[in-house]
C-alpha cells in the first residue's frame, strides 16, 4: 500500500480524513457550486444564517439562468448513455484514500485600512475571504470572515493577486490559470456575480491598483510582462501600456507595485525565462532559431511606470546579500519609502528602501520561529493603523505585525482560515503525479 | 509543473520546467533546497516549453514533450547541459499541437503522446520508439467514443501489461481559448475571436466552465485505460468514473501495479483507488 505521499518541492501531504472539526453545510448546498471531493459532511467554514439564505437564493438564481440556456456549448458533448459499454473493467470506484485540504488556502491579499477590511484570495476552494482589519487574535479557532465570495457565478478558479479600491469600495482578483480578472463590490457575499471582468494574459498573478491615477498593473508569468490598464477597463481591451521584451529582463514576474507618483513600477521575479510561443494553429510550428530558456537569481526590477514596450529596468535588486528567494507578493509603503517583499524561500518579509539597487541587503527582515511566517505569499501595509499583514500559503494563517517590526517578532494577531494545527497539502492546481516504488511514495508537483 | 517522472531503476526524479525550457534530474530522495544532479537546457536541446517527461530506464533515455516546439525530444538518460537530442519526433505528419502527456513502452517499443488542440487533432498518438523526424503516428486513439476529446492531460504506462492510463479532465472538447493562443494583443485573429465571444456572452476563457448545451451527456472526467495495441475510435478497456470517485475529472495519473493501486490527481486533490482487477492479466 502507499505509505505516504510527497509534494515536490515543498511539503509533506497527509491523509486528511477524520481529524478535523466538521461544519454543518450540507452537501446539497455545496456540491453544485464547487468541485467537491469531500464526504457528505462537508468540512467548510460554517456560514452565518444570513449567508445560508443568500446562498440559497443565489443558487436558485443560477439554476434558473442555466435552464434559460444562458450559455450554449457544442452539441454532443458528454458521454452517450451506456458509455463506455459492457465488459469494461472498473467504473464508479470510491477512493480508499484522499489527500485534500477542505479549508481555504490564502494566496493574494490586499489591505484597505480606510474602510477597515482585508481581502484574501483562496486558491484551494476558489473563493475570496473578506475580513475586518481588526480580525484575529490569539485564538486557536477559525477566524470568521464577514464575507466569503464562493459559487458558480463568481468566476473564480485558481485565483492569485488581489487589489482594492477604497474610493469605489471594489475589490479585484485575477485568475492565474484559466479566466481573467474579476471585480466585486466590498459587499459581495456568497454566489455573487462580478461587477465587471477584464481579459488579462494567461497566468496573470500580481495586481497593483494606483487609485489616485486610476491605473491597474498586472504581472503575467508566461507572458513575461507587466500590463497597465485603466482601473475601470473591462472586456477585451488593449492595456494602456505594456512593459515586455528581452531588454526588460522580466523573468516569471509575480508581485507588482505601481507607484505613478514616483513614476515607478516594481516587479518581483522568480528568475525563470523561456520564449513565449503562440499556441495558435495559424502560427508556424518551427520558426527556426530560438533563444533557449534560462534560470536567473530572483530579483526585484524597477521600471518607469510611464514607459511602454521593451525597456530596460532602471534599477534591479538582485544578489546574495538581498536574500531574495521566490519573492511572491510585494507592497510599497510610500510614506516610509519602503518596499516589502513576501520572501517565500526564506519564510520572511524583506524590507528594502524603495531606492535600493544592486546586491543590497534588506534594511530589515521580519522572520523567525516566533513570527508565524510560513511560506508567505502576500504582504500588505495598513498605513492608517500602522500594521503589516502577511498571508501564508504554507499554513492556514495570516499574521499581523507592527509597521516597524523587525527580526523574530511576535505577531499582534493571527487570522486563521482553519483551526490551529490544521496542515496544508502544500499543493494547488496539481496536474500530474509519479509513483516511487522504492520508498512507496506518491510525488505530486505543485 | 505539468509533468513528473520517476526512474525506479536508477532512483532519480525527472522534472520538466516549462517556464525555463529545461529538464532537471534529481536524486530520488531529494528534499528541500537541493541542486539537481543534471540539467538539460540550452540552444542545442530544442527545449522551449517542456510540459511533461518520461524516463525509459531500459534503453537509458529521457523523453520530453514540448508544446512550443510541437515535438517529442529524446535525450540520453545521462544528458547534461546544452546537448542535442538523440531523436526528435516533430513535423506536420505527427499532428502534434499541445502535447500534455508522454509515455515510453520499452517492451512494445512505442512512444505514446497525449496531444490536444481546440478544433484540431486530439487523442493518444503512438510512434515507433526509434522514430525520428517528421513521421506519422503508427496508431491513434481518438474520437467521440474514446472520451479523449480535448480535456485531458497526463499519461502513464503499465508496461508489463501494455496498458496506457489517461487522465481525462472532462468528457468534452477543448474550447478555443484565444487568451492562451494569442500572443496576447498582437495576434489579431485571436483578439477578434475573444471580442466575438464577449459579444455573444459566451466566455470560453475558462474551458472548465459548465456545459449547458441541451442534449449534452455526462461530461464528467475519468481515468481510462487502453491497450498499446488499440487504435481508432475505441472506448477504454478499464475506467474510473462516477460520483463515488469523489472527483469530477483528473489531470494526473500514476499507477502502482504491485499494490493494485491507481492514483488520480484532480484539481486540488489526490485520490487512491484500489483496483487490483486492473492488473490481473494482459488484455
Amino acid at each position: 500500500m502507499l505509505k505516504r505521499a510527497i509534494v515536490v518541492p515543498l511539503a509533506l501531504a497527509t491523509l486528511m480524513w477524520g481529524a478535523r472539526e466538521q461544519s454543518t453545510i450540507s452537501a446539497a448546498v455545496s456540491l453544485p457550486l464547487i468541485e467537491s471531493t469531500e464526504p457528505d459532511d462537508i468540512c467548510l467554514m460554517p456560514p452565518s444564517r444570513e449567508q445560508t439564505a443568500e446562498y440559497q437564493a443565489s443558487l436558485a438564481a443560477y439554476t434558473s439562468r442555466q435552464r434559460a440556456g444562458a450559455v450554449t456549448r457544442q452539441a454532443g458533448e458528454g458521454s452517450p448513455p451506456g458509455w463506455p459499454g459492457k465488459g469494461v473493467i472498473g467504473g464508479n470506484v470510491p477512493p480508499t484514500a484522499a489527500i485534500l485540504d477542505p479549508w481555504p488556502t490564502f494566496d493574494g491579499m490586499a489591505v484597505d485600512g480606510d474602510n477597515g477590511i482585508v481581502v484574501m484570495s483562496d486558491e484551494n476552494r476558489h473563493s475570496l475571504l473578506i475580513y475586518d482589519r481588526a480580525a484575529g487574535g490569539d485564538s486557536t479557532k477559525t477566524t470568521e470572515p464577514h464575507g466569503r465570495v464562493l459559487g458558480p457565478s463568481v468566476r473564480l478558479g485558481f485565483v492569485a493577486g488581489v487589489a482594492v479600491n477604497p474610493k469605489r469600495r471594489e475589490l479585484m482578483v485575477t485568475n492565474n490559470d484559466g479566466g481573467g480578472l474579476e471585480v466585486f463590490s466590498y459587499d459581495a457575499n456568497g454566489d455573487s456575480k462580478p461587477l465587471r471582468s477584464l481579459t488579462v494574459p494567461h497566468q496573470s498573478w500580481g495586481l497593483s491598483l494606483d487609485v489616485d491615477h486610476d491605473e491597474l498593473a498586472v504581472t503575467s508569468q508566461q507572458y513575461q510582462g507587466i500590463s497597465i490598464y485603466g482601473s475601470m477597463d473591462t472586456g477585451v481591451v488593449r492595456p494602456k501600456r505594456t512593459i515586455r521584451g528581452m531588454q526588460t529582463l522580466l523573468e516569471d514576474p509575480h508581485g507588482v507595485f505601481l507607484d505613478n507618483a514616483r513614476d515607478e513600477v516594481f516587479a518581483a521575479n522568480h528568475g525563470n525565462w523561456t520564449e513565449m510561443r503562440s499556441y495558435a494553429g495559424d502560427q508556424p510550428a518551427f520558426p527556426g532559431q530560438y533563444i533557449p530558456g534560462r534560470f536567473q537569481p530572483s530579483s526585484i526590477r524597477v521600471y518607469k511606470a510611464s514607459s511602454n514596450g521593451d525597456v530596460p529596468p532602471i534599477r534591479t535588486i538582485q544578489g546574495k546579500r538581498t536574500q531574495l528567494a521566490w519573492p511572491m507578493g510585494i507592497a510599497g509603503d510610500t510614506a516610509r519609502s519602503e518596499l516589502l517583499v513576501a520572501n517565500y524561500g526564506s519564510s520572511s518579509i524583506l524590507v528594502f528602501p524603495m531606492a535600493a539597487n544592486g546586491d543590497a541587503a534588506p534594511a530589515r527582515v521580519i522572520g523567525g520561529p516566533h513570527t508565524g511566517i510560513v511560506g508567505p505569499i502576500a504582504v500588505g501595509v495598513d498605513a492608517k493603523h500602522n500594521e503589516i499583514w502577511v498571508a501564508n500559503y504554507g499554513d492556514h494563517t495570516a499574521v499581523v505585525f507592527d509597521r516597524a517590526a523587525s527580526g523574530d517578532a511576535t505577531p499582534k494577531r493571527i487570522i486563521r482560515n482553519a483551526p490551529a494545527g490544521t496542515p496544508t497539502t502544500g499543493f494547488t492546481n496539481a496536474a500530474s503525479a509519479a509513483y516511487d516504488p522504492i520508498r512507496q511514495e506518491l510525488l505530486v508537483p505543485n | 509543473m505539468h509533468g513528473l517522472a520517476f526512474d525506479a531503476v536508477h532512483d532519480e526524479l525527472i522534472v520538466p520546467v516549462a517556464l525555463s525550457g529545461a529538464v532537471l534530474v534529481f536524486k530520488g530522495d531529494a528534499r528541500g533546497d537541493t541542486l539537481p544532479i543534471r540539467i538539460i537546457q540550452g540552444s542545442q536541446t530544442g527545449l522551449i516549453r517542456p510540459q511533461t517527461v518520461e524516463v525509459d530506464p531500459v534503453n537509458g533515455e529521457i523523453v520530453a514533450a514540448d508544446s512550443s516546439s510541437r515535438a517529442i525530444l529524446v535525450f540520453d538518460r545521462l544528458a547534461n547541459g546544452d546537448v542535442a537530442p538523440k531523436r526528435k519526433i516533430g513535423g506536420l505528419k505527427t499532428d502534434f499541437r499541445d502535447i500534455v502527456g508522454v509515455a515510453v513502452d520499452p517492451i512494445h517499443n512505442v512512444i505514446i503522446a497525449a496531444n490536444r488542440s481546440a478544433g484540431g487533432p486530439n487523442g493518444v498518438y503512438m510512434f515507433d520508439r526509434m522514430a525520428n523526424g517528421d513521421v506519422a503516428p503508427i496508431r491513434h486513439i481518438g474520437g467521440m467514443n474514446t472520451g479523449v476529446l480535448g480535456r485531458f492531460r497526463q499519461l502513464k504506462l503499465d508496461a508489463e501489461r501494455g496498458m496506457i492510463y489517461v487522465a481525462v479532465q472532462a468528457f468534452r472538447h477543448q474550447m478555443a481559448t484565444p487568451q492562451k493562443e494569442a500572443d496576447l494583443y498582437t495576434n489579431e485573429k485571436a483578439l477578434a475571436e475573444l471580442r466575438a465571444q464577449e459579444t455573444r456572452g459566451d466566455r470560453a476563457d475558462r474551458d472548465d466552465d459548465p456545459v449547458d448545451a441541451e442534449g449534452a451527456g455526462d461530461t464528467a472526467g475519468f481515468i481510462g485505460a487502453w491497450s498499446v495495441t488499440d487504435d481508432g475510435d475505441v472506448p477504454p478497456r478499464m475506467i474510473i468514473r462516477g460520483p463515488a470517485t469523489r472527483a469530477g475529472g483528473f489531470a494526473g495519473v500514476a499507477v502502482n501495479p504491485k499494490n493494485g493501486e491507481v492514483y488520480g490527481v484532480g484539481t486540488n486533490a489526490v485520490m487512491t483507488y484500489l483496483v487490483p482487477n486492473f492488473f490481473l492479466k494482459k488484455p
